[in-house]
């Protein structure tokens, strides 16, 4: 018996590649015991038969000519078994082109025939039980490699970024690889300015022999070193770029969020655009831009997800499994992003992944583990912390603070609503006006700007990160020259007792108007800097001006606290040793506010903000400031900035969170239109190789149906476009004989119509899908996108009593949702 | 073999997170407790801190009377209560060793970049002149202007010349790829605005 088995087992595998494209045969081929009974029908091939089902002995004993057993025992398995020379497909059948929907049902199909296949090969002996182990695996390998690069990434940008901020202020020269912080790690000093050490050389004293400290000259060679160190970087990247890899630019969520849907953008996550975006994430934020490195760290982990997956043949060649592995690169991005793994796990669950089973939950959870695991034995902070903002204060908060909070939800919500409209309608004529033709000149204007007008305020010269960090820490015994900490009242006895909780001082007066400056100026200048052509994100900017409203408003209600310390509503805010409110927490809240506002986020949101600051009993605040960020940013505009990106640029993503509430049906989307040509066709046994590449020729149709025949336009299957003209092709390069006038069969029978001497058929049923999913043309629209989203259909065809009527593809059920918003249906990117 | 690429490369990666991690033993300076106290002198106008520092303590001993004590020769009671003192791990090698490697990669980029920009225009020049003709001939003899041949055809020139055309084919589709994006991006604006 094994004996016996052996020939139809190799035979299956030669047919491996092949054997993943029959994906409607799957069932049938399992169903009928492996089809072993197809290679010769001796005596045991009949006894082994007989064991397993009675009824076909008769069936089993009669000599069968090959096609008749291919009929009588299994459907699809003829494809992979009855394989006359030629019929391997060629490469590339089944793959996707750029710019195109993947067939979601198809490519799980696909893979679940190639998962049978080797589960049937594992009894086959050791070597393929290890195999087998391996494929098995491999999801869970290749989601470890893509944490460990994801990580390595991180640590790389993050200690690369706070070496090329600092440059823009001195050097140490004599480590140069060191920033300002661990140029002066170990240097004992006792200072009333800033942590100076000799070590640290600024460029001013490195260029001019200024003695005073606060001469005009110093204030203005750095000055002008800041700028020039601000444009060079600027300059550096923006090329980098523009010459290597132009996807690198932006954010790369929305258009992640994109792929994630099922859309292939052919070179977005590829190598190039790797490097170009790490190398240039840190020019751009070294050069003072108002943008942060969190939403490209998505990108940058994307990109490692899908260069793995490359190496896992099980997830590179299929588009829908890969999208599993990407989906747990975008959660390990934003963990190492934020140093919160359940924090990136709930985001690619909430904002990024289309298609989430738990599988891929799990999954994300451990690649974002693996991720933060890295990262913190890289240690890039030097905090043992995954973040440069953890705090640890663990001061209380009172019911009364609600009050105050929803205010900051609410600003936070309004400021959303109104960055995105602007930074949208920015970019809208960017898009559409002479602005776009400028895309080097506008970085160079964007870069000149910040620098010029940052460098005044303090608050803004400092890096975003850092000026966070500083919002959301409380005074403490560091802080005796931040002005934030300017209290009248120093009389601290313990460390454990912070500073606050006193009235204020000059100083703290003289940081808030700074700090309302720099509120004012980020929140502008962030705008206009949110899609300009280098890497960049939206989190840091958006969280600084959060988080300079929040301490502004904690200030505020700290004063009035200390002011009317008695009055009943105020009564229980000040604790006995003095601390009335902590502005650092509403700086923090502050942060998710403007950041929920933007993003629209809210459970990921909250998520990341407390595993972002050690905060965890601060859940309830940030829920409810997140909530009502949402719901005021909501009541604007119902998008956030990425669906509002995804919906500038035409992308065809079908939101899964919108309700179609028309009553159109199916018949009013169809093509073709009543006033069209009718549909393009295949018949399934009469058209010739020259029909088919006439066809190919004069219609760009993705794809055609295939029917009976011309007369009773009977369904038979689908065939796409791309499969039609690799597999023609090949038939005509490898097969002998083929010429324009062969037939071309999808069929299993094809002797019928062969004349004897005449061309050879070319048989193509292999690649023919016999399963497309139908409906009639009465379904209404409802059901057609429910079943788009839920089943990630490329096309559905439509029937009417029985015969084939139209085709509706997800492009049409773009343009039709975006018909009846009254938007313009041309402007979505498909091809 | 697919599978057995992944495993080699598989390998490949575990020597090297290996070889990574094995360095990370923590040479002199890495470690610091730095203390930061307010200044001695009660003089509260002038609002001086001192930050003390002390490189091979344990985790520990990081506490004010393990590091700034010592330091001080008379100290009132209450001092010690108001200094923060935090202990703080570093790796210098992996900085070092990381901020070379971007400084590497960014001049050679930026040298290839310079290279494409200024010196790659002129070579090409010349290189189109007789491709043009070549072209010409090719495309009257294929007559075909599906994608599928196009593969096909480069990976049989591939097979049958040396390394150096293989590399400069690659780097042309690549260059071709780029174009391409740069086109959607720059010119056409139909992508991340």
């Amino acid at each position: 018996m094994a004996e016996m088995e052996m020939p139809s087992i190799s035979s299956v595998s030669s047919g491996l590649d092949t054997a993943a494209l029959v994906s409607e045969d799957g069932p049938h081929d399992v169903s009928t015991g492996r089809g072993h009974a197809l290679d010769s029908p001796d005596m045991d091939v009949q006894a082994h038969v007989t064991s397993i089902d009675g009824a076909h002995v008769n069936a089993g004993r009669n000599k069968m000519t090959s096609r008749h057993r291919g009929q009588w025992s299994v459907r699809g398995s003829t494809n992979l078994l009855d394989s006359s020379g030629g019929d391997d497909l060629p490469p590339g059948v089944g793959q996707y082109d750029d710019f195109h929907t993947i067939d979601w049902q198809r490519d799980i199909t696909r893979d679940r025939l190639r998962h049978r296949n080797i589960e049937k090969k594992k009894q086959e002996g050791f070597l393929d039980k290890i195999k087998g182990a391996y494929d098995a695996g491999s999801g869970w390998l290749c989601v470890f490699l893509v944490g460990i690069a994801a990580g390595t990434f991180a640590g790389i940008i993050d200690i690369g970024t706070t070496w090329m901020s600092d440059l823009r202020n001195g050097i140490c020269l004599e480590e140069f690889w060191f920033n300002r912080e661990q140029c002066c790690w170990a240097a004992n000093s006792s200072t009333d300015g800033d942590e100076a050490c000799d070590r640290w050389r600024t460029w001013a004293e490195l260029f001019g022999d200024f003695a005073p400290n606060y001469n005009p000259g110093v204030y203005i060679l750095t000055y002008i070193m800041y700028v020039i160190w601000s444009m060079v970087f600027a300059t550096l990247a923006v090329m980098l770029v523009r010459v290597f890899a132009p996807y690198a630019c932006g954010s790369g969520i929305p258009e992640i969020k994109t792929i994630l849907s099922g859309f292939i953008i052919r070179g977005y996550l590829g190598k190039w655009t790797l490097i170009i975006k790490s190398v240039c994430m840190m020019l751009a934020v070294s050069a003072g831009l108002s943008l942060g490195k969190e939403g490209p760290l998505v990108h940058v982990a994307s990109c490692c997800g899908n260069i793995f997956s490359y190496m896992f043949p099980k997830y590179g060649k299929n588009e829908a499994k890969k999208r599993e592995i990407l989906s747990a690169a975008s959660a390990a991005g934003v963990s190492v992003a934020f140093g919160a793994p359940i924090g990136g796990v709930l985001f690619s669950l909430e904002e990024v992944s289309y298609y989430f089973p738990l599988k891929t939950l799990w999954r994300s959870f451990f690649c974002a583990l693996v991720a933060a695991f890295v990262l913190r034995s890289i240690n890039p902070f030097g905090n043992d912390h995954l973040v440069m903002f953890y705090v640890e204060y663990n001061t209380p908060w009172h019911i009364v603070e609600l009050i105050p909070f929803i205010l900051i939800g609410a600003l936070g919500g309004l400021f959303g609503a109104l960055f995105v409209k602007a930074n949208v309608w920015w970019c809208r004529k960017r898009k559409t006006t002479k602005l776009g033709q400028w895309p080097i000149t506008e970085v160079l204007v964007v870069t000149l700007v910040t620098a010029v007008f940052a460098f005044p305020n303090k608050y803004t010269r400092m890096n975003t990160s850092e000026l966070i960090r500083m919002l959301v820490q409380q005074c403490g015994v560091e802080d005796f020259n931040n002005d934030l900490c300017d209290y009248t009242d120093q009389s601290v006895l313990n460390v454990s007792d912070n500073l606050g909780g006193a009235v204020a001082g000059a100083g703290i007066t003289r940081a808030l108007w700074m700090l309302a400056l720099a509120l004012v100026f980020k929140a502008i200048i962030t705008i206009f800097t949110f899609g300009i052509k280098v890497p960049a994100g939206l989190f840091i900017p958006s969280m600084a001006v959060g988080a300079i409203m929040g301490r502004i408003i904690g200030i505020g209600m700290e004063q009035l606290a200390v002011r009317w310390r008695d009055a009943p509503i105020f009564s229980d805010l000040c604790t006995v040793n003095g601390q009335c409110v902590n502005p650092a927490m509403y700086a923090m809240i502050g942060a998710a506010a403007a950041l929920g506002g933007v993003t629209r986020m809210t459970v990921s949101l909250v998520v990341i903000m407390f595993e972002l600051t050690g905060g965890l009993q601060y859940i309830v605040p940030l829920m409810v400031t997140v909530m009502t960020s949402k719901w005021v940013g909501d009541a604007f505009i119902k998008q956030g900035i990425y669906d509002a990106h995804i919906q500038l640029n035409g992308y065809p993503f079908l939101d899964s969170k919108l309700e179609f509430e028309h009553t159109t049906i199916a018949a009013d989307v169809m093509r073709p239109r009543r006033s069209d040509p009718p549909l393009s066709v295949i018949t399934q046994d009469t058209f010739t190789v020259d029909d088919v590449e006439t066809l190919l020729r004069e219609c760009d149709h993705n794809g055609f149906p295939v029917v009976v025949s011309n007369e009773s336009p009977y369904l038979v299957g689908f065939v796409n476009r791309k499969d039609l003209t690799l597999a023609i092709n090949n038939a005509i390069n490898t097969q002998d004989g083929v010429v324009a006038a062969s037939v071309v069969y999808f069929t299993q029978h094809y002797t019928e119509n062969v004349v004897v001497g005449g061309p050879p058929p070319v048989k193509l049923r292999k690649i023919l899908d016999l399963a497309p999913i139908t409906i009639t043309d009465q379904t209404p629209m409802e059901t057609v996108v429910d079943m788009y989203r839920k089943l990630g259909l490329r096309q559905t065809l439509v029937t009417h009593n029985g015969k084939l009527l139209g085709i509706i593809t997800k492009k049409d059920v773009l343009r039709h949702i975006l018909q009846l918003e009254n938007q313009d249906p041309a402007s979505i990117l498909f091809n | 073999m697919d599978w057995k690429k992944g495993f080699s490369y598989t390998f490949l990666i575990f020597v090297g997170v290996l070889c990574t991690t094995i360095p990370t033993v923590t040479a002199q300076g890495d470690i610091r407790c730095k203390c930061v106290c307010p200044d001695r002198s009660e003089n509260t106008t002038t609002n001086k801190q001192n930050v003390y520092h002390n490189v091979d303590a344990n985790p520990e001993e990081c506490t004010c009377e393990y590091v700034v004590k010592p330091t001080i020769k008379e100290i009132d009671a209450g001092f010690c209560f108001r200094c923060d003192c935090k202990y703080q791990r570093r790796n210098t090698t992996t900085i070092k060793v990381l901020v070379v490697l971007i400084i590497v990669a960014l001049s050679l980029l930026v040298i290839y970049m310079l290279f494409l920009l200024l010196l790659d225009p002129l070579m090409n020049r010349r290189k189109r002149l007789y491709q043009q003709h070549k072209n010409e001939v090719v495309n009257i003899s294929l007559d075909d202007q599906d994608e599928i041949t196009t593969p096909r055809q480069s990976r049989d020139r591939i097979g049958s010349k040396t390394i150096v055309t293989r590399v400069r084919d690659t780097q042309e589709r690549w260059k071709g790829t780029v174009q391409e994006q740069r086109k959607n991006i720059f010119d056409k604006h139909t992508m991340l605005n």
